[in-house]
């Protein structure tokens, strides 16, 4: 295992817009989870698969759209034969098909399919309207505008939640003492505002809520990589539990980068567009704005203070 | 043990020395993980058509995109590894810890096909976790793949900084060892142990969903055949019985197909927990009893026993301990689940069948066996809303045999009511999908039961000629109109050629069989046909059909006792069933019990639909007129000669 460590952990007098940004993220955590526990009518696997069966029949009917030899017409010809996979993966889908969303409650009129999809959909509402998962994140279905900035404080689980609070500490206040706090934070909002953007771009329109501060802060490390491509920065590594095998590294920023950027291409070219998990294009998307944003800032040297060598800890 | 720190730079080697194991560890780690990265990206879109194409089942891209990942894999994994030992003597990992591969003689360099060597037996090697092993307890620390290319590994020259050379493994290398072989054995056996447990999972439901797939457009006197015939694939006794258990629990076979199994299981001097169950359920009464109790001694352990202990529990009225019981077994156990959901439908106990069912319905996917055991659980504790709602639900995504025998199962509940007038979803649907739904056999029963009891609907349906779906089924629809038309003869004539054609399927034969007995001058009380009857297993579907024509036949007869004594037997399968109340009323005046007895008044004023109240308070009033049938000799002489028929004691 190796993960940069940079500066470490800054204290709040030193880094208070990065130690802002966590108590945001903490507090929406902590009031999810309490709503969560209490009310949420979660969209668990059986709903999707609902969703799926629902899905498969409408593709089923729909020729034009999907002929006979269209992958989606042979998925969901495998989806009544009790594969819960591929209904559930159908269930996904359906959610980015914008006809079928419109058109499933007006449908066959007086049929079965239409009372069940009736009660999917009022399912759906009282799903968006209460999770707040579904609250602050950005989808199709949401407002814009608003959920675009909302939905970088929601986080789906603790490790998810956990895990983008550690970057976000390292690169962050890392970031945060080299940069004034305006320009630190219009850096993380925009980046998270584009790695949404780059989401919906890439994937098309979807009802699946993007929630994280993921997107946001592959702007710092995207912005961290073009300011600091060739330096040596601090590594922390753990190869095995034994004295001489774990300790702090320096290595090029680059080989980091690299493996960051590694991980979301591979990521992105190997997940077919029906799966959901970890959102690589918006990875791509807040990384690719960090890094122009830093390349801009060249223009304007006296915005960003940088960091002398003496400021790299050696192991 | 360190022996020495060089860091000297001498180039005099130490050929008892060895370097540090967990150098070498940490370099192959380092690899690995770089590898890991390079392959992500390289093998991404094999990967992605891999995903897509397992969707859609589509075998020759997953062959493809398998083969292409396999190749990326393994020519990656191989040239990073041959590249870097031949042109550099070192890779990635074994460089960040000083490390090299030479010839163990030369110390050249190796050449590429004996790097290619080293790397695939490394490779095989590492996948078995063995040379970890060798480098903590063989002497030379040297695993296979460096003994059989005579390579060695030492660290670079001028010495790193970090060098230190080992030598012999001491007294905790061998216990890291021993500690690591152990941890690769149990890790393997335990693999081995998960699948084995995954294969015998899921072989199982996956047969039996197989065999319905199979069986679902074979009727019912054809299934036993087929299912031996199916059954002779198998091998296992186990599995066989297990199926045929499973088969019998669906009632998809009856209980002389699953004896012939049995027989075919003790011939073999074949005795399991499985058998004693098996032959639990193709008995009655108390041999069931006996059967049932001996399931533990054969195997504490099994399914089976677990569902005995359930269903003893269950009758015993400790309800506590069986839901206790149905907690602690295994979830994924269908079948058990299945046996004692159905043992609590057979028996009426519907939060038995509830409480087995709920951790299946909590991932339902709609299995048709579930969704069908719960409807008739929901109706059976009085949701008859939320049944009908649930076979709404699932309708939408049915196959057409499995709305077939859904609908018939929520038609023929609603049929034990009484006739219904304003007919319900289910009753609804199978009328008016009948042209479809009628391939399968059961839900044709179910119209005609409807069409005799006086439903319009029905009788329209049955008017409509095409419906033409099987051979001889427009026959059978003219031979019953006739019947109702009171053209006799024809409709005999009829019934008689359907019964001889060979081309009739054998549930048609059955049901001309009944007609033609119904409209026969034969007595019914003295007829084979009932005597056949008390013989039946009255859970099979024929016994409740073939007990309506008898007892139809005795009331018109007259012969109120007969018509008493199959009333009551129905009963006890259809206990609310409105109809046999009034048979029931109508029979106890009829051998001349007064109006006013405690057991006809509690049929009266018992629980009933209110609509009916009247109906009966009427009809007894009315009876007080009523002359009894026979005398009270002639009554009782009767009774002795019934009883005898039924075989039981006076």
């Amino acid at each position: 295992m190796i993960f940069p460590f940079l500066d470490g952990f800054s204290t709040f007098t030193k880094a208070p817009v990065t130690w802002m940004i966590f108590f945001l993220n903490g507090f929406v955590f902590v009031l999810s989870s309490f709503f969560s526990n209490i009310s949420t009518p979660d969209l668990s696997d059986d709903f999707y698969r609902i969703q799926g069966r629902l899905y498969a029949n409408y593709i089923q009917s729909q020729s034009e759209l999907f002929p006979e030899s269209s992958p989606l017409y042979q998925l969901s010809l495998t989806s009544g034969g009790g594969s819960s996979q591929n209904e559930k993966i159908l269930g996904q889908l359906s959610l980015r098909d914008q006809t079928f969303l419109s058109q499933i409650a007006v449908e066959k009129p007086d049929s079965v399919e239409k009372k069940f999809a009736q009660r999917w959909l009022a399912r759906m509402n009282e799903v968006e309207g209460i999770d707040p998962a579904y609250f602050f994140g950005f989808s199709s279905a949401t407002n814009f505008w608003v959920s675009i900035w909302t939905y970088q404080f929601a986080h789906g689980g603790f490790f998810h939640f956990f895990a983008n609070m550690i970057y976000l500490f390292i690169f962050g206040s890392w970031i945060e003492k080299r940069l004034s706090s305006v320009t630190y934070l219009s850096l993380y909002l925009v980046s998270g505002a584009t790695a949404a953007w780059a989401f919906l771009w890439m994937g098309g329109p979807t009802h699946t809520a993007l929630v994280g501060a993921s997107g946001a802060i592959s702007g710092l490390i995207g912005f961290f990589a073009v300011r600091n491509g060739m330096r040596p920065v601090r590594f922390l590594y753990w190869v095995l539990p034994a004295q001489g095998y774990s300790g702090y590294a320096l290595l090029p920023w680059w080989t980091a980068a690299l493996s960051f950027l590694i991980a979301d291409i591979a990521g992105l070219v190997s997940t077919p567009n029906f799966s959901g998990g970890i959102a690589h294009s918006a990875h791509l998307g807040g990384f690719i704005f960090g890094a122009a944003f830093a390349g801009a800032l060249s223009a304007y040297p006296s915005l960003y203070s940088q960091p002398s060598s003496a400021e790299h800890k050696s192991r | 043990m360190v022996l020495s720190n060089a860091t000297d730079g001498s180039l005099n080697r130490a050929p008892r020395f060895s370097p540090q194991p967990l150098d070498r560890i940490a370099a192959f780690i380092i690899d690995a993980m770089i590898l890991s990265s390079l392959l992500s990206l390289v093998t991404a879109w094999p990967l992605r058509a891999l995903r897509e194409a397992m969707l859609v089942e589509d075998w020759f891209m997953i062959l493809v995109s398998l083969t292409v990942m396999g190749l990326f894999f393994v020519s990656g994994a191989i040239f990073y590894e041959v590249l870097g030992l031949r042109f550099f003597c070192t890779t990635f990992g074994r460089r960040i810890y000083g490390l090299e591969v030479r010839d163990a003689t030369t110390k050249k360099p190796l050449s590429i096909s004996v790097a290619f060597l080293r790397t695939v037996s490394r490779w095989v090697e590492v996948v078995l976790g063995w040379p970890a092993l060798a480098i903590f307890l063989r002497a030379d620390r040297k695993p296979f793949h460096d003994r059989f290319c005579q390579s060695e590994v030492d660290y670079r020259r001028p010495l790193p900084l970090r060098a230190r050379y080992v030598s012999e493994p001491d007294v905790v290398e061998f216990k890291i060892g021993k500690s690591l072989g152990l941890f690769i054995i149990v890790f393997w056996l335990s693999f081995l142990a998960s699948v084995v447990d995954v294969c015998e999972r899921h072989h199982l439901p996956q047969t039996v969903q197989a065999f319905f797939a199979e069986l679902k457009e074979k009727d019912d006197d054809s299934m036993c055949e087929a299912v031996t015939t199916t059954l002779e694939r198998t091998h296992l006794t186990d599995d066989r019985l297990d199926l045929a258990i499973a088969l019998k629990t669906m009632d998809t076979i009856d209980s002389e197909c699953l004896k012939q199994e049995i027989e075919n299981a003790l011939k073999q001097d074949y005795e399991s927990s499985a058998v004693r169950f098996a032959q639990a359920m193709a008995e009655d009464g108390e041999l069931a009893d006996f059967y049932l109790l001996s399931v533990c001694e054969e195997d504490s352990s099994s399914e089976y026993c677990k569902a005995q202990k359930i269903i003893s529990a269950w009758r015993d009225k400790k309800i506590g301990e069986a839901q206790k019981e149905i907690e602690r077994s295994n979830s994924s156990s269908l079948i058990m689940r299945v046996l004692t959901a159905l043992q609590g439908l057979k028996s009426k106990d519907f939060k038995l069948t509830e409480a087995a069912l709920a951790p299946l319905w909590q991932d339902p996917g709609f299995v048709p066996a579930v969704t069908e055991l719960k409807m008739l659980s929901l109706w059976g504790l009085g949701e008859r809303k939320t049944a009908e709602e649930l076979f709404q639900a699932s309708l939408a995504f049915s196959s057409s045999a499995t709305s077939a025998q859904q609908s018939y199962q929520m038609c023929q509940l609603e049929l034990q009511e009484g006739c219904p007038t304003q007919l319900s979803h289910s009753c609804g649907y199978l009328i008016s999908n009948m042209q479809t739904l009628a391939f399968h056999g059961k839900p044709l029963s179910a119209l005609i039961d409807l069409a005799m009891c006086g439903n319009p609907q029905a009788q329209k349906t049955i008017e409509n000629e095409s419906l033409i779906v099987q051979p001889n089924w427009l026959e059978l629809l003219k031979a019953y109109q006739y019947q109702l038309k009171g053209d006799i003869k024809t409709a005999t004539k009829m019934y008689d050629r359907i019964l001889r054609d060979s081309e009739s399927l054998n549930w048609m034969k059955a049901e001309s069989r009944l007609r033609l007995f119904s409209l026969s001058n034969e007595s019914a009380g003295e007829s084979k046909f009932y005597k056949a009857w008390l013989k039946q297993d009255p859970l099979s579907w024929d016994w409740r059909r073939q007990g309506w024509t008898l007892l139809k036949k005795a009331f018109l007869e007259k012969d109120y006792l007969l018509s008493l004594s199959i009333a009551e037997k129905l009963i006890k399968i259809e206990p609310n069933n409105n109809r046999l109340q009034d048979v029931q009323i109508i029979a106890e005046l009829g051998i001349g019990k007064s109006p006013h007895s405690k057991n006809l008044k509690s049929l009266v004023e018992g629980k009933m639909r209110d609509q009916r109240r009247e109906f009966r308070r009427e009809v007894a009033s009315a009876s007080q007129n009523v002359e009894p049938l026979s005398s009270k000799t002639q009554l009782k002489q009767r009774e002795s000669e019934l009883r005898e028929v039924f075989g039981e004691k006076k």
